[in-house]
């Protein structure tokens, strides 16, 4: 007796993988063109210092958000229809989850090649600067794992807004999103400057701290794992409804 | 490939709700059930059970001895199709067909394709663009198409059109010859579908009131027609469960078994003692039960 089968695990990563890349394909393209047609127009556009990249971080994590949201809201039913276990489905989704944070990070990568390429061919000057997390830039592979890890945070705390509101009442809801708008803000404010600032009714209030880039990292992935185990915990028995 | 299901007081509560109290059956595999009760009798909560769609919150289901939930193997035995909303299902027929049958190691892609054509449906075609018989029918193929040993059917077939219902009649009819499956027919269309149960469960407010033969259950009534005047004077101390007159013929639905000497009496009274339908007993059957 089995609640977890390597074949079926298999079967959903390459489903959700290839349905999402397919997603983050052509939102690429709609964004390579829309930067392409936008430099033909404004100059600025011609002589950007960010590397593509750079420049497809925030549209990535806007689409991973996306994505966690699609995921929470509509594939369980799919997959336990199929007569998948809620458990292979949660591993092979969150495969695939990483894999498409991963994924769309090499896009940006092969986007900075060709840009620099067109620089080579064309008056075009390509950007070269990497993201900056906590106050500095850290070189290609670096900045990847940040990034797939930030692109992570937001498929996986998507994921459990979307699933909140296919399972729960409107109470849990709303925790839910106040919940993922504040884990999502501060983790990138953390990866940002190293410190957060909220204002309260006018006076500003510093957290303030400093954090080495071992210990942001491990902090990103402990709250990664925490995401992975409120899931978990979600899914393992879920009522599905049929609808 | 014949699956045996057991219900051992088997209980689901939702938040407000007892949606199922108490029930306790066991289905032989290789037969035909029907599963017939009233709007919010329990019909669906008791499939999505045998499903694993949910888990029941007292008591235990089997599948081959077996609890369902959660088991890769026993999910793979079970089928349930029900109308679902697939208007965000923009890909062709045929590729869901083909995507979903990576998930079933006996999906028969050949079967369902040649049913379409039946159908009258185009592989080519959404799903999303489907009507909503063209859709139930699309549920009925792939339910047989997946050749699961348990296959359900709730409600789905409601939307089709009757050519297409009878196609559908048809497909249960040859299922049931062919392959030893088991089968489940939740359907308020109790008339039309009663030919083709083996077997009968009528649910009520959560709790199984027949679980019977389809001919045994049948027995239990009888209509006796004839003149007023002795077709008053037979029924006495039988339970009345309908009434019609034409002109000075009288004929009553009675509840219960005639005795073998009633019969015969009826016989010397030249009245005529006929069955009663499974769609009159079960109307019978769950409106006494909601007066009490």
């Amino acid at each position: 007796m089995k609640s977890i089968t390597r074949k079926h695990i298999l079967h959903v990563i390459e489903d959700v993988y290839i349905q999402y890349m397919i997603w983050a394909l052509w939102a690429t393209g709609i964004v390579v063109v829309l930067f392409t047609v936008s430099a033909l127009f404004f100059r600025p556009f011609m002589n950007l210092n960010q590397s593509a990249l750079t420049l497809i971080t925030n549209p990535a994590q806007i689409f991973m958000f996306v994505l966690g949201i699609i995921t929470g809201a509509y594939l369980i039913q799919y997959y336990v229809r199929m007569g998948v276990t809620r458990r292979s489905f949660y591993v092979g989704t969150t495969i695939a989850g990483f894999a498409v944070a991963l994924s769309t990070q090499l896009i940006g990568v092969l986007l900075t090649l060709v840009s620099l390429g067109v620089e080579a061919l064309t008056p075009y000057q390509a950007g070269r600067q990497l993201a900056t997390y906590l106050g500095t830039t850290h070189g290609y592979p670096m900045t990847i794992l940040i990034s797939t890890l930030l692109l992570s945070v937001h498929f996986f705390g998507a994921w459990i807004i979307g699933f909140t509101f296919y399972r729960f009442r409107f109470i849990a809801k709303t925790v839910s999103i106040i919940g993922g708008i504040i884990l999502i803000s501060g983790l990138s404010l953390l990866w940002d400057s190293a410190s957060m600032m909220v204002t309260i009714r006018g006076n500003a209030l510093y957290l303030s701290r400093e954090f080495t880039l071992p210990s942001a990292l491990m902090l990103t992935v402990g709250i990664l794992l925490a995401l992975l185990g409120i899931l978990y915990r979600m899914i393992k028995e879920s009522p599905v409804k049929m609808h | 490939m014949a699956s045996t299901i057991e219900f051992q007081e088997v209980a689901l509560e939702y938040k407000d709700t007892r949606a199922l109290d108490g029930v306790s059956s066991t289905l032989e595999g290789g037969c035909t059930y029907g599963l017939i009760g009233r709007n919010g009798a329990g019909k669906t909560s008791l499939l999505s059970l045998i499903a694993s769609y949910r888990k029941p919150t007292g008591g235990r289901v089997l599948i081959d001895g077996i609890e369902p939930f959660e088991q890769a193997e026993q999910m793979q035995k079970v089928w349930l199709a029900y109308s679902w909303d697939m208007s965000e299902e923009s890909d062709s027929i045929a590729t869901t067909l083909k995507q979903n049958a990576a998930y079933r190691p006996d999906y028969d892609l050949d079967y369902a394709f040649s049913m379409l054509e039946r159908f009258g449906l185009d592989p080519k075609k959404a799903l999303n663009k489907l009507s909503v018989g063209m859709q139930a029918a699309y549920s009925v193929i792939e339910a047989f198409a997946v050749n699961a040993p348990i296959t359900i059917f709730d409600e789905v077939h409601h939307g089709m059109d009757a050519p297409s219902r009878q196609l559908f009649y048809e497909m249960v009819l040859e299922a049931r010859e062919k392959f030893q499956r088991t089968m489940i027919l939740s359907t308020h269309l109790v008339s039309e579908m009663a030919y083709l149960f083996d077997h009968v469960l009528v649910l009520h407010r959560g709790r199984l009131l027949a679980d019977e033969p389809y001919d045994t259950l049948v027995e239990r009534g009888v209509t006796i027609t004839g003149p007023e005047e002795p077709v008053e004077a037979f029924i006495q101390g039988y339970q009345e469960i309908d009434r019609k007159r034409l002109g000075r013929t009288l004929s009553v639905m009675l509840y219960g078994i005639l005795k073998p000497e009633d019969m015969e009496r009826a016989r010397r009274a030249g009245l005529e003692v006929s069955p009663v339908s499974l769609q009159e007993l079960f109307i019978h059957m769950t409106k006494e039960r909601s007066r009490t």
